[in-house]
């Protein structure tokens, strides 16, 4: 029960800090998560030892409730009606419970190896709270090649528990996936509310599948921290604000696509699609000033290369060579080259024929709300393109390594495309959630008219 | 261009509706198989939940004898007087992190104790792990230089020899070879060279690598590439290799003492550190072997050993 401190109560208090009251209480819930693991990060990559590190905590914890009560009017949560509360919470938590049921039945499994010889490494290294260096003394493997984000939220809970049990650390993941289906709701049509919630607790279970929450993979953690960097930017584009000065909704979007860079390296890339993206859309909707533009966007999009910088710049500062991260499946010259493989197209091309073909219903659903909210809904346009763009330049993207990869291109295929090509699905869910909300809002209008 | 809102018709509410209709029944179908699957995983977990122990879980997940051979190691790791020593394991496929998995904080592994799961005997000896293809093939003046690629599939402690195969027709009564082993197409690492020389041609012919490779584990998809050239010792008669095989063994325990056998699964001792233990300790080390010895011969030398 120690374990459920960590994860449900302790990020809720990180989480209030924010002054703005749209913000959902499940993105709330997030940021508090992601702040803590971020600074627990940074505190290990700089050698403190744990005692100090959770001091660092505790303070961060006591600064955030102190800010709160001070602020408590202009911070508090939207008045949350109980219906809007209690449903999607009670329709989804059977997802969670189930999560939770099956991890702590079974132990992180051997077929599912890089869950052990990558991230369960890490949670152990972590857990002993190894220094970045150490690499050299342990055989647990190294710190190298990707970030920690996730092992380190993972060892966080770990260590409420007192003893070293790896399924309580996997409880993180699926959590994620509860907050990111209730974060949908931050999406709702001004009308049809309880429809549209109960269409929210619908989706949560459209997109569950289970074992890439519960196997100790981090490519679900990817996945949904897209999801949350999506909502936030279409939420931005659905109030149709200005950029002027800070904006919760551009803040939450960048900080996810940003956290992005500290769970996966290949999280670097579709954190930078969804943001640049994002800023493109933006500007194309309102155009004016390049430089002013620049000038708007500008301290976020610095805050993201911020986080991407931060992995490498640990790894230098902590005496490793930061130019050979990944592995030897790639070298500059082969990711220039890519397109000398063109013929490779062959092989990786039935890969994505089969995940369309899997995907179809989901797909077409995805077609018809865009394009029932495309041609009804002008405002929807510039959301509708934004999500659009993500998920075909993440497409194009998730083709590129295979152009370039120097392993067996079969191997790593069958290896690899899956998960890759899974680290978009959110994407899906958003496009329904404001698609919905856009066709629910029309529908209201319809109704007032009439 | 689209129709905005002073232009609304009376059938935009239906198309609406429709949209979101069969928006909803497409969805349908992968909602009803994740409650399916949430709904079977729950009836099948909660049960085992309750029923089971960690430890029958852990049992259960990794194997008593059989998978990582868990049950086996417990009995024989959890013992080792060191606190961060953790054997090298050898399964007849591939390493599978047990030591990450594996309670403690054991996270050395120490060549000094073997132990080896469901291995089979054909993993001791010397066989068959793979036929190259080949890359590129030259003739030379009184030869042949080729490059062929491969891959293993499975972790082997030796590649220990070739065999090549030649082109049918009369062959150069002796021949000397040179072989170059890299450790991929691409980044052209030496791992290592030979020379054979003056050795009497047959049509099938197996070089022993003297130096073998050692410790071919976790290759992944990277395949090695062995540079081979033949050329004719007196004699204008040139022999082309039309088939190359290579030879190794899964489990090499030369060196190595058996200790502990239970069906397909042994532990094994480094010769020099057991002779060493058993001489003149260290006593826990001493204790470790006395309470894990089965093999009768061994355990004689122990007792004999430790009689005054």
């Amino acid at each position: 029960m120690l374990c459920l401190v960590p994860i449900f109560v302790l990020p809720w208090i990180v989480g209030l800090v924010l002054k703005h009251r749209h913000v959902h209480w499940a993105s709330r819930w997030y940021f508090g998560l992601l702040s803590i693991g971020i600074l627990l990060m940074l505190c290990h990559a700089l050698g403190l030892p744990l005692l100090v590190t959770y001091l660092f905590v505790l303070l961060l914890l006591i600064g955030c409730a102190f800010l709160y009560a001070q602020n408590k009017q202009a911070s508090a949560i939207t008045e949350v009606r109980a219906f809007e509360f209690s449903f999607p919470v009670l329709a989804l938590l059977p997802l969670l419970v189930t999560s939770y049921i099956h991890i702590l039945s079974h132990p992180v499994a051997p077929a599912d190896w890089d869950a052990i010889s990558t991230w369960f490494f890490r949670v152990k290294l972590l857990y002993i709270w190894a220094p970045l260096k150490n690499a050299g003394w342990i055989d647990w493997g190294s710190y190298i090649n990707y970030p920690h984000l996730g092992p380190m939220l993972e060892t966080w809970v770990i260590h409420f528990t007192g003893q070293l049990l790896e399924t309580h650390g996997r409880l993180v993941i699926p959590t994620l996936y509860f907050f990111w289906a209730l974060n949908h709701l931050s999406l709702a049509p001004q009308v049809f509310r309880r429809v549209y919630f109960l269409f929210i607790a619908f989706l949560g279970y459209v997109f569950f599948e289970m074992h890439p929450f519960v196997n100790g993979y981090q490519d679900g953690m990817v996945a949904i921290l897209a999801g949350m960097s999506l909502i936030h930017f279409a939420r931005f584009f659905m109030r149709e604000d200005e950029l002027k000065g800070f904006h919760p909704d551009v803040f939450l979007g960048f900080f996810y696509a940003g956290a992005l860079a500290l769970v996966k390296s290949e999280g670097v890339f579709l954190g930078l699609i969804i943001s640049l993206s994002a800023s493109l859309s933006y500007f194309l909707k309102k155009p004016g000033c390049p430089l002013k533009f620049a000038l708007r966007i500008g301290p976020y999009l610095l805050m993201q290369f911020l986080f991407i910088l931060a992995w490498p710049l640990l790894i230098q500062m902590s005496g490793h060579d930061a130019s050979q991260l990944q592995n030897k499946a790639f070298t500059l010259s082969t990711v220039i080259h890519w397109y000398q493989n063109l013929e490779r197209w062959e092989v990786i091309g039935p890969y994505f024929g089969n995940y369309f073909l899997q995907k179809l219903p989901i797909l077409l659903a995805c077609l018809l709300v865009s394009i029932g909210s495309f041609i009804l809904q002008a405002r929807s346009r510039c959301v509708l393109g934004f999500l659009w763009s993500v998920w075909v330049l993440h497409l194009i993207f998730v083709a590129l390594p295979y152009f370039a990869t120097l392993s067996n291109l079969h191997w790593h295929l069958a290896n690899s495309f899956d998960r890759l090509i899974f680290q978009h699905f959110a994407f899906y869910a958003v496009i329904l959630a404001v698609g919905v909300s856009f066709l629910a809002d029309k529908l209201g209008s319809f109704s007032s008219k009439t | 261009m689209p129709p905005d809102n002073r232009t609304l018709n009376r059938n935009q509410p239906l198309i609406v509706r429709a949209c979101l209709l069969l928006a909803f029944l497409l969805l349908i179908p992968s909602a009803w198989g994740h409650v399916a699957h949430v709904f079977q995983t729950l009836t099948a977990d909660v049960p085992y939940l309750l029923g089971t122990t960690p430890e029958q879980r852990k049992l259960d997940t990794y194997g008593d004898r059989k998978n990582t051979g868990y049950g086996y190691l417990l009995e024989l790791v959890e013992d080792i007087p060191e606190e961060h020593f953790f054997p090298r394991v050898r399964y007849s496929t591939f390493y599978p992190n047990t030591h990450v998995v594996f309670p403690g904080y054991r996270h050395v592994i120490d060549d000094r104790l073997m132990i080896g799961i469901d291995i089979a005997a054909s993993d001791f000896r010397e066989t068959l792990v793979t036929s190259a293809t080949p890359h590129m093939k030259e003739k030379t003046e009184r030869g042949y230089v080729g490059a062929w690629a491969f891959a293993t599939t499975w972790e082997y402690d030796l590649i220990s020899a070739i065999t090549l195969y030649f082109a049918p027709g009369q062959l150069p009564p002796l021949q000397n070879f040179k072989a170059t082993l890299y450790d991929s197409p691409k980044n052209q690492v030496i791992r290592n060279r030979w020379v054979w020389l003056n050795q009497p041609s047959k049509s099938k012919m197996t070089l022993n690598l003297k130096d073998p490779i050692r410790d071919v584990y976790g290759r992944g998809s990277v395949p090695f590439l062995l540079l081979l050239e033949n050329t004719a010792v007196g004699s204008k008669q040139t022999a082309e290799i039309v088939k190359v095989e290579i030879l190794g063994k899964k489990i090499d325990t030369d060196g190595y003492t058996l200790f502990h056998r239970e069906q397909t699964h042994f532990a094994a001792a480094e010769t020099s550190f057991l002779n060493q233990v058993i001489r003149s300790g260290p006593p826990a080390w001493r204790q470790y072997f006395d309470d894990h010895i089965n093999i009768p011969d061994i355990r004689k030398i122990l007792d004999q050993e430790a009689s005054p």
